[in-house]
């Protein structure tokens, strides 16, 4: 076995209450290993153990066995444990040594600090870089690198130490599509060619079907199932354990459930969704995607925001926007996608005053945005940035919540009210007096939401709110959206996850290089005729259009439209026959 | 340089070296960045020139006089001979950080026998400060579109502050203990000497000049500050 646990618990320095109890699991050479679970089960802290991390590095008191090849990590300094198992973080930016010129020395970095010869540390690189496909980054600096290719070159870095088991902490959590998919296929390869035992933590069930030979499920710091990934992700219990199913899963089973499943039989819905798209974008240019923009609106209320020739040049010279027109309407639910880089986050920044066009007009509620301050648009518009560790900053929930709304005027009991209601919006009422930083990361970033919607603006922007929830935290956002709708707010999201983005919002943006490139209903812009150009800015449709264009039923981009499609389609043929 | 600009009496020694440090930016044409980093000596130049030009211990030869204070002539000597001495110091550290790159700086530092965790330290603390940067950008934009308000009088500034050191401390602290994790995961912690990967080329006549130069430089200062060099 590469990796053992036997009734292993394990304690942090200063808890009260265990992170993992008597969890036992054995990973064979060359097995893929998927842990999934709600937040906060201990998929990290099984990370930390089964590395010899914890305790030996960050203290904390463990109990049970835990070996690598057949030593126990108690017996294992640090660096022997680095190269028995090697592991990934969520954050490629953390884990690249920073002291390196080229990726081909960052890689280096393992391999050198072992002392070994100068011809054995170029044996390691080259076989790191060529595990992972990355020998074209190889003269390339390391700050220079997209996320999903900084995170190949971690875990190129950690290959080259040759460790027989490998350690997966979320490893696509922070990456656009294009980077899931770069490190699924570099798994995927390193799972056929090698004999490295991998474990691998992820809330995308759709990546470990595709991935993982055996699926545990964890809860409250213990295994509580376990079995080969085919039936575990099966099980209709899932979403009782806070785990999602993977989108084929989820169809199927709707298809089932509805009598449709007919024409589903003998159909691979996995491989369909692992094969991706054509990544042939050939003959599309810009403007000819472009659904038509409403015309005469003039007449009407004014549009809740609206770019009006919108170019933004970084003072670095990056051209960020080029010639951005887009009108929101009031109430509207917008869905901004594209690659990291794409411009997204340049253009809702222009909305609320953090950055101001270099050419071009942006208004809000029909008011041009000027030279206006930011803490007055924030009265207007609420914008929530993807991480809240950067905004988080009160010692009480309620703290945190009530400083947007305090800023911008309100004043108690309202203030009070407003409070309360965005907390219940994102079932943080429980947790009102808790300090934030005992809340765990993706709760914290329920309240980073909640302390938006507090402010009660009209318009509210959204950056990547799924990014790192499980099955419960995604519902809960999903549920916040929806009633923002119901109240007639204007919401505005920036997301990665299409699944979420086809089935919660009426419009669906893409951006590609600063520029709209497809606009319109979801329908249209994951139609099949548009795949070409979400493949040129790294996106895929939801596996429900995949599916759909493949049996004939149209553009349907939510499962919902898939089993209607089927309905119909059987309707038919039932008429005929 | 900085050596000879500050132990070379006189004239001579700052002006002589800020020619030659504007030869090596013209030749390494780095001109204009140094020349941006020039402005950052402003500060203290004109504290250096108001102090000595009116407060200079013991001169007599007035100028003209502003209320209580009287500018003396060996003041604004004495002033602008300092002013020279630091612009000529600036520039020396300027071209020194424009032309060279910190990872080959570390790489070569390190192949001289500095240890790993010197070496990883210097080189950290040098990237993290770019990395400050962007945090704090990061969190002053989430927090104003909060509606703080950060435009406007100092009072409003310094109000931004609270939101802004928390997340930026307990940002500092969680990035310090993943760092440490992910090195520590790839074995920096052992106790074997790095081989060295990169050679850099340092040809005999280069080596010969960098002694000569720094020889020379001492010499000069010796000669000058004893007395035994006079320079105008």
């Amino acid at each position: 076995m590469a990796l053992t646990l036997r009734g292993v618990s394990y304690r942090y320095a200063g808890a009260a209450s265990p992170a993992l109890s008597e969890v036992d699991l054995a990973v064979e050479p060359g097995e893929v290993l998927g842990i999934v679970g709600a937040n906060d089960a201990g998929k990290s802290t099984l990370c930390l153990v089964a590395s010899g991390l914890a305790p030996t590095v960050i203290g904390g008191h463990l109990a049970g066995e835990v070996t690598l090849d057949g030593e126990s990590t108690r017996n294992l300094t640090p660096h022997d444990a680095a190269t028995r198992c090697g592991i990934l973080f969520q954050n490629p930016l953390t884990q690249l040594s920073g002291t390196a010129a080229t990726v081909w020395e960052e890689v280096a970095f393992g391999p050198r600090n072992l002392g070994l010869t100068v011809p054995a540390v170029v044996d390691r690189v080259e076989a790191a870089l060529d595990a992972v496909a990355i020998g074209s980054l190889a003269e390339r600096h390391p700050e220079q690198l997209s996320g999903g290719q900084a995170q190949l070159v971690a875990l190129a870095g950690v290959l080259a130490l040759q460790p027989t088991t490998l350690v997966l902490d979320e490893p696509t959590s922070l990456l656009d599509p294009g980077g899931t998919r770069l490190i699924g296929d570099a798994l995927a390869r390193l799972a056929r060619a090698s004999k490295v035992a991998l474990v691998i933590v992820e809330h995308k069930t759709d990546l470990l079907a595709r991935l993982a030979d055996r699926v545990v499920v964890l809860r409250g710091g213990r295994v509580v199932a376990s079995g080969p990934s085919s039936t575990l992700f099966e099980r209709p219990d899932l979403a009782s354990m806070g785990v999602a199913a993977p989108a084929a899963v989820s169809i199927r089973r709707a298809a089932e459930r509805d009598g449709v499943a007919g024409r589903l039989v003998g159909l691979d819905l996995g491989a369909l969704a692992d094969a991706g798209l054509p990544s042939d974008a050939e003959g599309m240019e810009g403007g000819a995607w472009v659904h038509p923009a409403v015309e005469g609106a003039d007449a009407g209320p004014p549009a809740a925001l609206e770019a009006d020739a919108v170019e933004y040049v970084y003072p670095s010279g990056t051209r960020a926007l080029g010639d951005v027109d887009l009108r929101i309407e009031p109430g509207q639910r917008v869905a901004l996608i594209g690659q990291n880089g794409s411009g997204k986050s340049t253009l809702v920044r222009q909305f609320n005053g953090l950055l101001r066009p270099t050419r071009g007009e942006v208004r809000v509620n029909g008011r041009g945005v000027g030279r206006r301050h930011v803490a007055e648009l924030a009265r207007e518009v609420g914008l929530a940035f993807q991480n809240p560790d950067r905004q988080v900053f009160a010692r009480r929930v309620r703290d945190e919540a009530a400083f947007g709304p305090r800023n911008v005027g309100l004043h108690r009991p309202e203030l009070d009210v407003a409070v309360n209601d965005a907390l219940a919006a994102l079932g943080l009422s429980d947790a009102a007096d808790v300090n934030p930083f005992d809340l765990g990361f993706s709760r914290r970033k329920l309240l980073s939401i909640a302390s938006v919607l507090a402010m009660r603006t009209p318009i509210v922007i959204l950056d990547e709110p799924t990014t790192g929830q499980d099955a419960d935290g995604d519902a809960q956002i999903r549920r916040a959206v929806a009633a923002l709708a119901t109240a007639g707010r204007t919401v505005v999201t920036i997301s990665h996850d299409m699944r979420f983005v086809a089935e919660l919002f009426e419009r669906v943006v893409v951006l590609r290089e600063g520029s709209v490139v497809v606009d319109g209903p979801p329908a249209h812009v994951f139609d099949a005729r548009h795949w070409p150009a979400l493949a040129s800015t790294h996106l895929e449709p939801p596996l429900p259009s995949i599916l759909g264009a493949r049996l004939g039923l149209g553009s349907t981009p939510t499962e919902a439209a898939v089993i209607d499609g089927l309905r119909q389609d059987d309707g038919r043929r039932r008429l005929r026959a | 340089m900085a050596l000879v600009a500050f132990t070379v009496r006189e004239w001579t020694g700052p002006i002589a070296m800020i020619v030659v440090e504007l030869a090596c930016a013209l030749a390494a044409r780095v001109t204009r960045r140094l020349a941006v980093l020039a402005l950052a000596t402003i500060p203290i130049v004109a504290s250096i020139l108001l102090v000595n030009t009116f407060l200079f211990p013991g001169a007599t030869d007035r100028l003209f006089s502003l209320g209580p204070f009287t500018a003396t002539g060996t003041g604004l000597a004495a002033a602008l001979q300092a002013t020279l001495r630091v612009v000529a110091f600036a520039l020396s550290v300027g071209l020194f950080s424009l032309t060279t790159r910190t990872d080959e700086l570390l790489a070569d530092l390190e192949r001289r026998g500095l240890g790993r965790r010197v070496t990883f330290v210097l080189g950290s603390a040098i990237a993290t400060i770019p990395r400050m940067a962007e945090r704090a950008g990061e969190i002053t934009e989430s927090q104003r579109a909060r509606g703080l308000d950060t435009e406007g009088s100092i009072l409003r500034r310094l109000r931004g502050v609270l939101p802004l050191a928390g997340p930026m401390i307990a940002g500092a602290l969680t990035e310090v203990e993943e760092r440490t994790m992910a090195l520590e995961a790839r074995a920096f912690s052992a106790q074997v000497a790095r081989p060295v990967l990169r050679a850099f080329p340092d040809s005999g006549s280069e080596r010969i000049g960098r002694w000569l130069a720094f020889l020379g430089s001492i010499a000069l200062g010796a000669a000058s500050i004893s007395g035994l060099l006079r320079l105008p």
